[in-house]
């Protein structure tokens, strides 16, 4: 298709700490709007779009408004895909912009998950069902690596490099949970939680958040601040299917074909990815789904050294991601959102910054890729067309 | 709406509730399409019919994945390693489970059935190698 843009990512912020012991969720949330309405010169009341998924938190997209002063509201969505959300959500707002029904929308989450309450697990549908096994987030995830490995042959030292390249890239970033680079020996020698999966083929968990503005194209054009166009952009849910699922089909190869035919693009295009990795195979499935190397071939594509920047053949999550740098309130979608603006922007650090970027692709999987998943995926242009 | 359907409506829980309290690991099937799924609901996922059956799959099934959660619950306060995968029936549906006594080396294939066990939350099933 390759119609025009009619919006893009005028700011960005991200929470700086990664625990924050005091205040409250609300306030987290609070500095990071108005770190990026700061970074998109708008004021509160220029916001005319609030796009906020916090029930889960006990915080509303009405409470949270009023708490920001949010007075000039014309469009409302509280989607909630779990941590692909803010992903979910970006082109949910184009598409009000689209509509006429908001120009400047402002995207927000935080959490404090090191700090806070622990909120209660949500059993419902038909998770009622499976309450006698023993069933972790993580667990879910080793299953679909076992599954993996099986079919394809894939490595525990081929998931444990995903980690290596996000803690190469992390070292750079003085603000990551875990600033260091580490081997392959390393991670394999890590505490194994479920089997395959060690300590460090998991996300870090933090505290924080971020914000972005995505504005029309009358906007973006008035603020000088182009470069992060909102080329295509699909959402999926990655159903059991009654119980005939597929556990190495996460949704990307669906949610991708729409995004790059709407951007005008294919995955050849693409120079950067930030991708949700939860765990390292949430990575592998990614890859592959978005078309960056054949079904199976994750594994063999990550071995080469793809993923690290500035030269690898497509560098993926240039800030460290949530296996270094930071998975505030157990939620990527939002913090590798904004490592991607930065990509854009030409912002990103200078030693991982990829040169002549003109494409990045955002992918983000929600729930968990074991049972039940959502995944969206957002191509951004630097150029409008 | 017949009286049958809305019978099957309002108690499909506790119908498959019955079964599992009868040691019998059942899974939901739709009495009209035919097609076989897993959770149990109140419409089939593939017609929308509010009637559905159980109905005993055919044993065995087959180990499609696993693993072994070292930390089955959160601050090791759990069982301690807990062995957990999806079993594909023969018709295709793959369902989530406890698995029990499975060679972990070669666990993907092993042909399992369900074992009841009764626990103080009631039946609990356990799929455990198909001794041949």
């Amino acid at each position: 298709m390759n119609t025009e843009a009619s919006a893009a990512v005028i700011g960005a912020y991200e929470h700086p700490a990664r625990k924050i012991p005091d205040g409250t969720v609300a306030d987290v949330i609070s500095d990071v709007a108005f770190g990026a309405m700061k970074d998109a010169g708008v004021s509160p009341g220029e916001i005319d779009g609030f796009l906020f998924a916090g029930v889960h938190q006990g915080l509303s997209l009405v409470a949270m408004a009023d708490h920001l002063g949010l007075d000039g509201l014309t469009h409302l969505d509280s989607t909630d895909v779990g941590g692909a959300s803010a992903i979910s959500q970006i082109g949910h707002a184009v598409e009000a912009i689209e509509a006429g029904k908001c120009r400047i929308a402002l995207i927000a989450m935080g959490g404090r998950p090191l700090s806070a309450t622990p909120r209660p697990p949500v059993v419902d549908a038909g998770a009622r069902y499976q309450q006698d096994v023993a069933l972790s987030q993580i667990a879910a995830y080793a299953m679909v690596a076992q599954r993996h490995m099986h079919e394809h042959g894939t490595t525990r030292q081929q998931l444990a490099l995903v980690k290596v390249a996000a803690s190469q890239h992390a070292q750079l970033n003085p603000n990551a949970r875990l600033p260091f680079a580490v081997t392959v020996e390393e991670v394999l020698e890590s505490p194994l939680i479920s089997d395959p999966l060690r300590r460090l083929d998991c996300c870090v968990t933090t505290d924080g958040g971020g914000a972005i503005i995505v504005a029309a194209r009358e906007v973006v054009e008035a603020s000088g601040k182009a470069g992060a166009w909102i080329r295509g952009w699909s959402e999926t849910a990655r159903t059991t299917s009654g119980a005939h699922l597929d556990l190495l089909r996460g949704g990307a190869e669906r949610t991708s074909a729409i995004a790059y035919e709407q951007a005008g693009v294919t995955a050849a295009d693409i120079g950067y990815a930030s991708i949700y990795d939860s765990f390292t195979i949430t990575v592998m499935l990614a890859l592959e789904g978005l078309g960056f190397c054949e079904p199976g071939r994750a594994g063999q594509f990550v071995e080469d050294g793809n993923l690290l920047a500035p030269f690898g053949r497509l560098p993926i999550n240039t800030d460290g991601g949530g296996l270094s740098n930071n998975h505030p309130d157990r939620r990527g979608g939002m913090a590798r959102t904004i490592e991607a603006v930065r990509q854009m922007r030409e912002q990103a650090h200078a030693d991982l910054q990829v040169p002549n970027l003109e494409h990045a692709v955002i992918h983000g999987t929600g729930h968990s890729l074991g049972t039940i998943a959502s995944s969206a995926t957002v191509v951004l242009g630097k150029e409008s067309r | 709406m017949t009286g049958d359907a809305d019978q099957g409506e309002q108690r499909y829980h506790e119908r498959f509730a019955a079964e599992r309290a009868e040691g019998r690991f059942v899974v939901p099937q739709c009495s009209e399409c035919r097609t076989r799924f897993w959770h149990p609901r109140r419409h089939c996922p593939k017609c929308g019919s509010p009637r559905i059956d159980f109905v005993e799959p055919t044993w065995p099934a087959h180990v499609y994945t696993y693993t072994v959660n070292h930390r089955a619950k959160k601050d090791d306060q759990g069982p301690g390693a807990t062995m957990i995968g999806y079993v594909e029936l023969d018709d295709g549906l793959r369902l989530l489970t406890n698995l029990e006594h499975v060679d972990e080396e070669h666990a993907i294939g092993t042909a399992v059935s369900p074992e009841p066990h009764i626990t103080d939350d009631g039946v609990v099933f356990v799929f455990v190698p198909v001794v041949s």
